[in-house]
């Protein structure tokens, strides 16, 4: 039974065929297995796409106004942290914190705006604040690890099913961070050289016109003309192309949400409070996205969130770090290959053609 | 050359449903068998190269006979209601032996049974390593050396775990066609890609 009425939240790459010319298909090829791609916006429709899953949108509309520009976003930036950790705080009450911590860029500002927080070291010494990672986390910033995390807070290896079922606990992941300011999976349309994210937005046509179906530039071109503001570089493009198909996905994360049994909890922050996701950093990302800011390459969109991270830590050369690993070495399971609207669930293998 | 063939049989019959051969001198390498089923034996023969007949045509076209006693085989074709049981039979332990690869494949990743965190009982002394390597000091190389090994006894927890689930879906599988939907999910549980239809095996 395919349940193909029903309508999804999300979808295993598992339970999914690729139809050589589909839409899913080649959305694969570009971007890989993982992201499940859910039409965000309802632009499917209008670039003569049939999407032949259902998807209920979970992912809250962003507020911005592109009116209220600011001439320093570097303060804006940080004050944003400030607010966010505020609410993290503020949202985990009595319970603990649980921060989900890879040593990655996302994570560590994450841990930076939190150990900033006034609340901080409130929640510490009464042992309601601790770090779950892998031993690859120390690998990517060890400094930080072995001077600011092990001689001060609590660790714990990454165990989803203990995270997700303790109810006294507020887990805190850097999800999307790289979402915030472009996107660090952007394509890379022009071949051959790391600066492209200033070029204007055509080079992605050009691109993309390998596809001889012209279904890809029809998708990039829709998702284009239904942006809230004018998308002149490869670098808008990239971070609107993410929202616009990409954050459901990371709500609904397989491996958190295998063990949950309320999965209501997904659409909110109430278990899983991923701090780049919050409604302040949308505001954030789309008023600082709409005036178009000077990035050329993929690693240079980092260069906010490393500064936050230098500016609390004085690791000058943290500055020029690339990414090490993944967290890839953490033992993820699902157990839910798909999960319906309703909040039902299937675990299976059937293939559902796209 | 005397070798060795360790064997599951159908306890019936004696037919051979699973066999490797083990090279001389290779006994004591640990393999995986794929016991899953009471109806299942373990045999061995141990002894020269058989010469009579091709014992790996006989096994795969299932006519392979291990009847009781070390250095015995023969042959007899099965019937077609037999043919039909031992094709399960197969395919449930070539599945979970492809299975297995995928766990193993998460052990050595890990490197959970052949690392220094396998065996350790006193984290004491390998706290005392950390504190010199890293420039720590003991109470900081103790709270390192605990969060180590709690990680790699989740993981190894948590794969033995992943085993018993996948060798418990298997063994409830009554069809070729519920085999592979079974291997399905454990291949979606683990969030891995191998590509595997039992049929094209048995």
């Amino acid at each position: 039974m395919l349940d193909l009425g029903q309508n999804l939240l999300y979808i295993s790459h598992y339970n999914l065929k690729f139809t050589p010319g589909s839409f899913r298909q080649l959305y694969r090829q570009e971007f890989g297995h993982f992201p499940c791609p859910v039409d965000r916006f309802g632009i499917l429709p209008h670039c003569g796409i049939t999407e032949p899953l259902s998807f209920v949108n979970i992912v809250p509309p962003a507020e911005f106004n592109l009116a209220s520009g600011t001439s320093d976003w570097w303060d804006r930036y940080v004050a944003t942290y400030q607010l966010v950790a505020d609410k993290v705080y503020t949202s985990a009450g009595d319970r603990c914190i649980a921060v989900m911590y890879s040593g990655g860029i996302d994570s560590t500002a994450v841990l930076v705006a939190l150990m900033q927080h006034p609340r901080y070291r409130e929640f510490l010494d009464t042992g309601r604040l601790y770090i779950a990672m892998t031993t690859t986390s120390i690998s990517e910033y060890p400094e930080f690890f072995y001077r600011s995390i092990l001689p001060h807070i609590p660790i714990t290896p990454t165990n989803y099913t203990e995270l997700m079922l303790d109810d006294n606990l507020l887990v805190v992941t850097g999800d999307d961070g790289d979402h915030v300011i472009g996107c660090t999976d952007t394509i890379e349309f022009v071949p051959g050289t790391d600066d492209f994210l200033n070029l204007p937005v055509e080079h992605a046509y050009t691109y993309l016109a390998k596809d001889k179906s012209g279904l890809l530039v029809d998708l990039f071109k829709g998702a284009v003309a239904r942006a809230p503001f004018e998308i002149e570089s490869l670098c808008q493009l990239g971070w609107w192309i993410g929202q616009c198909f990409e954050m459901q996905n990371t709500m609904c994360r397989p491996y958190f949400w295998s063990n949950t049994v309320d999965l209501s909890l997904m659409a909110t922050d109430r278990k899983v409070y991923r701090f780049f996701m919050d409604s302040l950093w949308d505001t954030f990302s789309y008023e600082y996205m709409s005036t178009n800011p000077n990035y050329t390459t993929l690693g240079s969109l980092r260069n906010f969130p490393k500064k936050y991270i230098v500016n609390y830590t004085g690791d000058q050369s943290y500055l020029n770090k690339e990414k090490l690993l993944s967290q890839k070495l953490i033992c993820k399971l699902q157990y839910k290959t798909r999960i319906y609207a309703d909040l039902t669930y299937r675990l299976d293998g059937v293939k559902i053609s796209t | 050359m005397n070798i060795n063939l360790k064997m599951l049989v159908y306890q019936p019959t004696n037919q051979v449903v699973w066999y490797f051969r083990v090279p001389f001198g290779m006994e004591r390498v640990v393999w995986y068998l794929p016991k899953l089923d009471p109806e299942l034996d373990y045999k061995s023969y141990y002894g020269p190269e058989i010469t009579e007949f091709d014992v790996f045509k006989s096994y795969t076209n299932y006519s392979l006979i291990k009847p009781d006693g070390l250095g015995t085989m023969s042959t007899r074709a099965p019937t077609d209601t037999e043919l039909k049981i031992l094709k399960l039979l197969r395919a449930r332990c070539c599945a979970m032996s492809t299975a297995w690869n995928i766990l193993k494949y998460q052990y050595e990743n890990h490197n959970i049974l052949t690392g220094p965190w396998h065996d350790v009982t006193d984290l004491t002394v390998m706290a005392e390593v950390y504190q010199s390597h890293y420039a720590i000091d003991s109470v900081a190389a103790l709270k390192l050396v605990q969060f180590v090994k709690q990680e790699k006894s989740q993981l190894a927890n948590r794969l033995c775990a992943q085993k018993l689930d996948a060798e418990l879906r298997l063994t409830k599988a009554k069809t070729i066609d519920e085999i592979n939907e079974q291997f399905a999910i454990i291949n979606a549980h683990n969030i891995l890609h191998t590509e595997f239809d039992v049929r094209t095996v048995i």
